[in-house]
């Protein structure tokens, strides 16, 4: 018999008993449909992780952050930048003054404003305008793209060399700020609105970004002291005194140091020994080396934090696959079943067969291909149920997946969930043709004459 | 291969020496067939009669190669049983011989033309060379029309005579008729005859017909009695 011959008769077999068909099979979609939706989100998450820290550099990166008070100085940068397989370093400067930003009648908050060294230590992924250089000093700012849709109704790129407007808080003595807004008994002022040119915006979340010179600009305070009277100060190098006023200027960033520091090295193989030296050479710890609390800083390696979180994420799709396996396996004793009860149903029919010409391969393949189109049919039905919905929900909430800072759209989760595993099928189909083993050689097995008297 | 009802048969005779056929039930020992020995040429129409439990069924399943022997040696046409293995006696089956059963045995929910087509499906015979057949197979029981027609929708002849279609599908040598008329009313079954014997006639096609009745046995030119297993030959002629 032809392979094409015993699919067509395995189908019309099949459709003879539909009822019996479709529940057979719905347990066989079940378990693919599982088994699928897993792999699908599992290998999109992956990718679209690991893209992620590839695009931002983080996978290159190595942070540094105090661990107290003291903080990381123009020396040891100086020091850490010459260090061996070391790209680039990029310090931190934490611009905490800023509450709110506007943009016409629009306003964001809760967002972190930070300054950086525009020389690539962190890679940005630029969604309109261009990147912050090194030439940027003054107060440009590169805005991320969820504040900039909500200053602009969704339409960032309208704000690509736009004034908007930094909203200081109350503890904001910097540069800008007026002597007669301040309350200087408390040491608090009014708040200001201090005008900055957006760039560009980028793939990031809750951020805005200032050239480092502009942060550290900024990071100069200056704290009023009301005295009697001037005679007799003697004028220090941040201290002047004028009109019964000692005014102290004090700027963190360049008395005391950075709080973060950024490395970039220069491919992922340096990063072990750049590792090492941190810990050597600058009393630095390992965030991850959990033996000690020693050092004024520690230093988180990119690559752990993207093997951290895909290690967490194998688990919990381990532990899906595993109720999708299950399902699987259940729905091979459904298969098994099914076809022993189609053996016994055409008993007489297996004689007929073999009474005229059919081999006893001959049977056992019509039932062996009959299982296995059941498997293979499940499967299909579970990848296209799976399509469905993953491409469904993967629409709806693709620009939510995007501003959460891992972006994930429907070419992705087809390119590299579905295609993939659609392998499914394949798994599937073996399952059904393992669970059609046994009722096949039973029916090859039996006797033609019997068969024939079989009522 | 072409579809063609002249096509070239190559001889099958029939020989069986010493074959039995015991079955065991408990103790007991059946001899379904006893030492039986017999030689039917190719083209030769026999009926074979006896009363019910004789052997008669069991006779023609051995000579069809469904039934294996406990003794005995059969060979048709130059294949000896006892040599051949599962393929070789299915290729018998599905080549040489055509069955032809008193409940007729069809694929129910198929249609005449299915039911026609799977002997040759089962060969392996390409698609257009076994649709041709089985119509020409069709057109000879007089059943062209009801080709596309559900064989459970027919009348007991017509259902027969699909049957014998499918027997003839194979360009068989030998048809075997096990009690072909034992479901159907005397004008069927005559007409069953007919048809049967037609190809005996005119195909050189060897019959075997197993039949109660003796008006039916007694159109054979060849006449097998079975009692107890064992056959007389009671050919008048
Ligand atoms: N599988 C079996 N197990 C035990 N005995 C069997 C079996 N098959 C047939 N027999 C016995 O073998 C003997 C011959 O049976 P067979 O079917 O050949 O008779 P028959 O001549 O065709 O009868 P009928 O005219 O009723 O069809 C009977 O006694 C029957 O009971
Ligand atoms: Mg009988």
């Amino acid at each position: 018999m032809k392979l094409r011959d015993q699919l067509v008769m395995a189908r019309r077999n099949l459709k003879r008993a539909k009822g019996r068909t479709r529940l057979t099979l719905v347990s066989i979609v079940i378990g693919s449909f599982a088994v699928i939706c897993v792999l699908t989100i599992t290998f999109t998450a992956n990718k679209a992780m690991s893209d992620y820290f590839e695009k931002t550099g983080l996978l290159y990166s190595v942070d540094v952050s105090t661990t107290g008070s003291k903080m990381i100085d123009t020396a040891t940068i100086d020091k850490i930048k010459v260090l061996p397989g070391v790209a680039s370093v990029s310090p931190d400067v934490n611009m905490w003054f800023f509450e709110s930003v506007k943009y016409g009648d629009k306003a964001a908050n809760s967002f972190q404003s930070h300054a950086q060294s525009a020389n690539g230590t962190t890679k940005q992924i630029i969604v309109a305008g261009r990147d912050l250089t090194e030439a940027d000093t003054g107060p440009m700012v590169l805005v991320s793209k969820d504040i900039a849709n909500v200053l602009t109704n969704n339409n960032p790129s309208a704000l690509i060399n736009q004034q908007i407007l930094m909203v200081t808080n109350s503890n904001y003595l910097g540069p800008e700020q007026k002597r007669e807004n301040c309350d200087y008994q408390k040491n608090v002022c009014k708040s200001i609105e201090i005008p900055a040119t957006v760039v560009g915006v980028n793939d990031g979340q809750r951020s805005i970004l200032f050239p480092l010179q502009y942060g550290i600009d900024q990071s100069s305070m200056i704290f009023y002291n009301k005295v009697p009277d001037c005679r007799g100060f003697q004028p220090q190098n941040n201290a002047r005194c004028e009109n019964g006023y000692i005014i102290d200027t004090h700027n963190d960033v360049l008395d005391r140091g950075y709080g973060q520091l950024r490395i970039r090295a220069q491919s992922g193989d340096a990063i072990p020994s750049i590792a090492a030296a941190l810990t050597s050479q600058f009393n630095m710890r390992n965030q991850s080396d959990l033996a000690t609390t020693a050092g004024d800083f520690t230093f988180q390696i990119g690559q752990d934090i993207l093997k951290e979180a895909l290690k967490a994420f194998r688990v919990v799709s381990l532990g899906l696959l595993a109720i999708g396996g299950i399902s699987l396996l259940v729905s091979a004793i459904g298969v098994i079943n099914t076809m022993l009860m189609a053996t016994l149903e055409r008993t007489r029919e297996i004689g007929v067969m073999r009474a005229i010409g059919a081999t006893n391969r001959d049977v056992k393949r019509i039932f062996t291909v009959e299982a296995a189109l059941l498997g293979f049919m499940g499967g299909v039905w579970g990848l296209l149920f799976a399509s469905a919905i993953i491409i469904g929900l993967g629409t709806k909430f693709a620009t939510q997946l995007g501003n959460s800072g891992v972006p994930i759209d429907v070419p992705t989760l087809i390119t590299t969930g579905l295609i993939p595993s659609s392998i499914v099928i394949v798994l599937t189909t073996v399952i059904g043709i393992l669970s059609g083993v046994l009722p096949a050689r039973r029916a090859a097995r039996k006797d033609p004459v019997e068969s024939l008297r079989y009522e | 291969m072409s579809a063609t009802l002249t096509q070239d048969l190559v001889a099958a005779d029939i020989s069986l020496s010493g074959v039995s056929r015991i079955y065991e039930l408990g103790d007991e020992k059946i001899h379904a067939l006893r030492d039986l020995t017999l030689d039917i040429r190719q083209g030769e129409f026999v009926a074979i009669k006896g009363p019910s439990g004789s052997g008669k069924s069991t006779l023609a399943n051995v000579i069809g190669g469904l039934d294996t022997p406990n003794e005995g040696k059969i060979v048709v046409g130059g294949l000896d049983f006892s040599k051949a293995n599962d393929k070789q006696l299915s290729r018998y089956r599905s080549k040489t011989i055509g069955f032809v059963f008193q409940s007729f045995n069809l694929q129910a929910h198929s249609t005449v033309l299915e039911n026609v087509l799977l002997p040759l499906v089962i060969a392996g015979v390409d698609r257009k060379t076994r649709m041709a057949r089985a119509k020409e197979c069709l057109e000879l029981m007089g059943l062209s029309d009801r080709a596309d027609q559900a064989t459970n929708k027919l009348s007991g002849g017509q259902r027969q005579r699909v049957s014998i279609a499918r027997a003839l599908a194979n360009w068989p040598q030998i048809i075997i008729a096990d009690e072909p008329t034992g479901n159907l009313d005397q004008a069927n079954g005559q007409n069953v005859i007919e048809h049967l014997t037609k190809l005996n006639r005119e195909l050189n096609i060897t019959l075997i017909l197993i039949t109660h009745d003796a008006d039916v046995a007694n159109k054979a030119p060849r006449i097998l009695e079975i009692v107890d297993g064992n056959v007389t030959d009671r050919t008048s002629a």
